[in-house]
């Protein structure tokens, strides 16, 4: 008993920092930036409430609704082109090739460069004056066309382009793991009953690795609403409003346009926007593992 | 008894330098952004200065207008405010001013005869109810019109006096095959620059008074302005398609190769281009945008945060040494800026910088957009121009509409 109730101090003790990180600074902030969001703040905090003002004008802003979209937007693509990219990726290495290390190094190299420098490259790559179009018709294909980062309808999918390269790696390197770890017998069973090795990844294989998908999924969906850098190195918010996103609108209302008021009610839809849609997913979950526990 | 002897020799020791500690004098903090090559030259001017005259400098650097800003904010309201902090000129400083966190320095203000060699629109864009609440620095024109001189030889056309001959000019570049106007893209506030640069030269400087004014959105809907809306309506076709994103050194690069005929930029440009081993003014043509514009000025300030009940003897001294004859000659001459005083001695400055200074000496000049203009209004302006430049279609109403809508909001 004594040393039962020793073991539990030690552990609670071990706990305690993250604990007091967790709830001082992560729930702390959290309430103090739906407090500043009530009030008229501009530069400084100032305690002058007045409401649920911010959020109407935050709903009347044009730019923060078009911000939205765009992040609907490219958050649906992204997660979806980098899954299904990841995946063949992880397909394609997992048929036992000679050098998989090192197309395992390269196809995950990207993920190692910061958003920064992803949107400064392909920013330079695809601008038309200096990048690929340009090459190409100084090369003599003279009515090659391939502007998208300046067109406001296409823009949005070069964001998407550039989040996809530098993301799919991780998929890929998560995805991989656990095809790892699907039973050798299993293969074996397929090859005896002759089943086509594609019909064994899609309708066997793919259910077994669901939940590394699902953390996968989790991981991509924190980049995107996190959107911000790449933005900003790749279009500046693109040609008008086209790839404005939410974290870019926070970001400048905070410190250029001096409104902290107004980021802090965004910020608080943002994480209001998180919680609407993660919460039936965990619930679903819960549920889905209890009924096959029971 | 020994170790109650040497107990207290000790805490004796232990006191005399804690005390002479605190005897010694503080160093000064001050926070800035000026971080390139040629900023550091010019802000070591102003250190050596306060160095020499018995103070102790203590840089404080952060990359980054909004950086800066960001640090010295949250130092202020922490409570460990910089002896000095670097703002723009202008509305910047509104919300500290109103929070009380910045000190007066009309002593200093009155010492220095600042009312008579400092220009009017400087002192009115520092001054709130009465009181002086920052020390200008420095002055810059935002509207300086950049050509390549080896694109104008090739169409064999000068520097355009009017937009008509803008245009013209810009055809005949585009028939050569060069980009007869370039744009920079990345940040909203280019585009705000541009749209101040073609105001001021259409509307002088009693159109600008009237935008600036309450009846701003009048202004706009008037037929005064029909011209500045048309014009912004045109320059969008007369640039490449690569604007968008593309950043303001880059877009200078474009000049500097002859690549693009003309740009509208700040004076800060002209640092660059004497990096790159051109000389403004020879290489690269340079004037206040055409109809003899007026030049739209903003500058910086030192912002002097509040340390008891008056103003810290550094803080009377950095004050004092910025706004002095000498260093603002020495230090707008390795800066490329303007100076915030008159009497200044203009010989060594390139001729880019040399036609702003003239400008601001003869009246010609007005206090850009940001001075009146809270950063919400700004950016929101900058905002609906940057989406109305990628707007194939856009028409010269749509301008009107949206700039009129931008007044009337904020």
């Amino acid at each position: 008993m004594h040393g039962l109730w020793r073991g539990r101090l030690q552990v609670t003790l071990a706990m305690l920092p993250a604990w007091i990180i967790v709830i001082g600074v992560f729930i702390g902030a959290m309430i103090w930036t739906f407090v500043i969001s009530m009030t008229n703040s501009r530069l400084i905090p100032i305690y002058k409430f007045n409401f649920f003002d911010q959020y109407v004008r935050l709903m009347n802003q044009d730019a923060w609704l078009v911000s939205v979209g765009n992040l609907v937007v490219f958050g649906v693509l992204f997660i979806l082109v980098c899954l299904v990219l990841g995946f063949l990726m992880a397909v394609m290495m997992d048929q036992k090739i000679r050098a998989e290390s090192l197309f395992r190094t390269i196809f995950l190299y990207p993920y190692a460069m910061s958003f920064v420098v992803t949107g400064l490259v392909w920013q330079w790559v695809l601008n038309p004056t200096f990048g690929i179009q340009a090459t190409m018709r100084s090369w003599g294909f003279d009515n090659f066309v391939f502007d998208w980062i300046v067109r406001p309808d296409r823009a949005i999918f070069v964001l998407v382009l550039a989040a996809v390269w530098q993301g799919s790696g991780l998929v890929m390197a998560i995805l991989l793991a656990g095809l790892r770890g699907v039973d050798e017998d299993l293969w074996k069973a397929t090859k005896v009953d002759g089943i086509a090795k594609w019909r064994v990844y899609t309708s066997i294989v793919l259910p077994i690795i669901a939940p590394m998908a699902a953390t996968a999924t989790v991981l991509l969906s924190v980049s995107v609403v996190k959107a911000y850098d790449l933005v900003v190195a790749l279009t500046g918010g693109g040609p008008g409003n086209a790839t404005e996103v939410p974290a870019k609108f926070v970001m400048e209302n905070l410190f250029e346009r001096q409104n902290v008021a107004l980021a802090n009610a965004g910020a608080i839809m943002m994480l209001a926007a998180v919680v609407v849609i993660a919460t039936p997913i965990y619930y679903a979950r819960r549920y889905m593992a209890q009924k096959a526990a029971g | 008894m020994r170790v109650i002897n040497k107990a207290l020799a000790s805490a004796a020791a232990v006191a005399i330098c804690t005390v002479s500690g605190v005897a010694q004098a503080q160093p000064t903090e001050v926070i800035h952004w000026w971080t390139s090559k040629a900023e550091s030259a010019g802000i070591k001017v102003i250190a050596d200065a306060f160095n020499q005259s018995g103070g102790e400098w203590k840089d404080e650097a952060v990359a980054g207008a909004s950086a800066a800003k960001t640090a010295a904010i949250n130092r202020i309201v922490g409570g460990n405010a910089p002896d000095a902090a670097q703002f723009s000129m202008g509305a910047d400083i509104n919300n500290l001013v109103e929070s009380g966190l910045l000190a007066n320095l009309d002593t200093v203000a009155q010492a220095g005869n600042w009312s008579q060699v400092i220009p009017a629109t400087v002192m009115s864009a520092i001054t709130r109810d009465g009181h002086i609440y920052a020390v200008p620095v420095q002055l810059q024109a935002t509207n300086f019109l950049f050509a390549s001189k080896a694109a104008l030889d090739k169409v064999g056309a000068t520097m355009p006096k009017t937009w008509d001959e803008f245009f013209a000019t810009g055809d005949k570049l585009r028939t050569a095959g060069i980009v007869p106007y370039a744009q920079a893209g990345d940040r909203d506030v280019w585009f705000m620059n541009t749209f101040a640069a073609v105001l001021a030269s259409v509307g002088g400087v009693d159109g600008w008074k009237q935008f600036t004014g309450p009846k701003g959105a009048d202004y706009v809907h008037s037929d005064a302005f029909k011209p500045v809306a048309e014009i912004l309506a045109r320059l969008p076709k007369y640039a490449d398609s690569g604007v968008s994103g593309r950043q303001w050194n880059v877009t200078n690069q474009m000049i500097l190769k002859g690549e693009a005929g003309f740009f509208i930029m700040g004076g800060w440009a002209i640092g660059e281009i004497v990096a790159a081993g051109k000389k403004p003014g020879e290489d690269v043509l340079c004037s206040i945008a055409p109809n003899n514009a007026p030049a739209v000025v903003n500058g910086d300030v030192w912002a002097m945060p509040v340390k008891g009940d008056n103003l810290t003897e550094a803080q009377k001294k950095l004050a004092e040494l910025t706004t002095s004859l000498e260093v603002q000659s020495k230090f707008t001459t390795a800066m490329g800026s303007l100076p915030i005083r008159t009497g200044v001695d203009a010989s060594r400055y390139n001729a880019c910088a040399a036609a702003g200074a003239s400008a601001i000496e003869k009246g010609n000049s007005v206090a850009a957009l940001m001075i009146p203009f809270s950063p919400e209004k700004v950016g929101a302006l900058g905002a609906e121009l940057k989406v109305l430049w990628a707007k194939p279609d856009a028409k010269p109403d749509d301008y009107v509409t949206a700039v009129a809508g931008v007044l009337e909001k904020y």
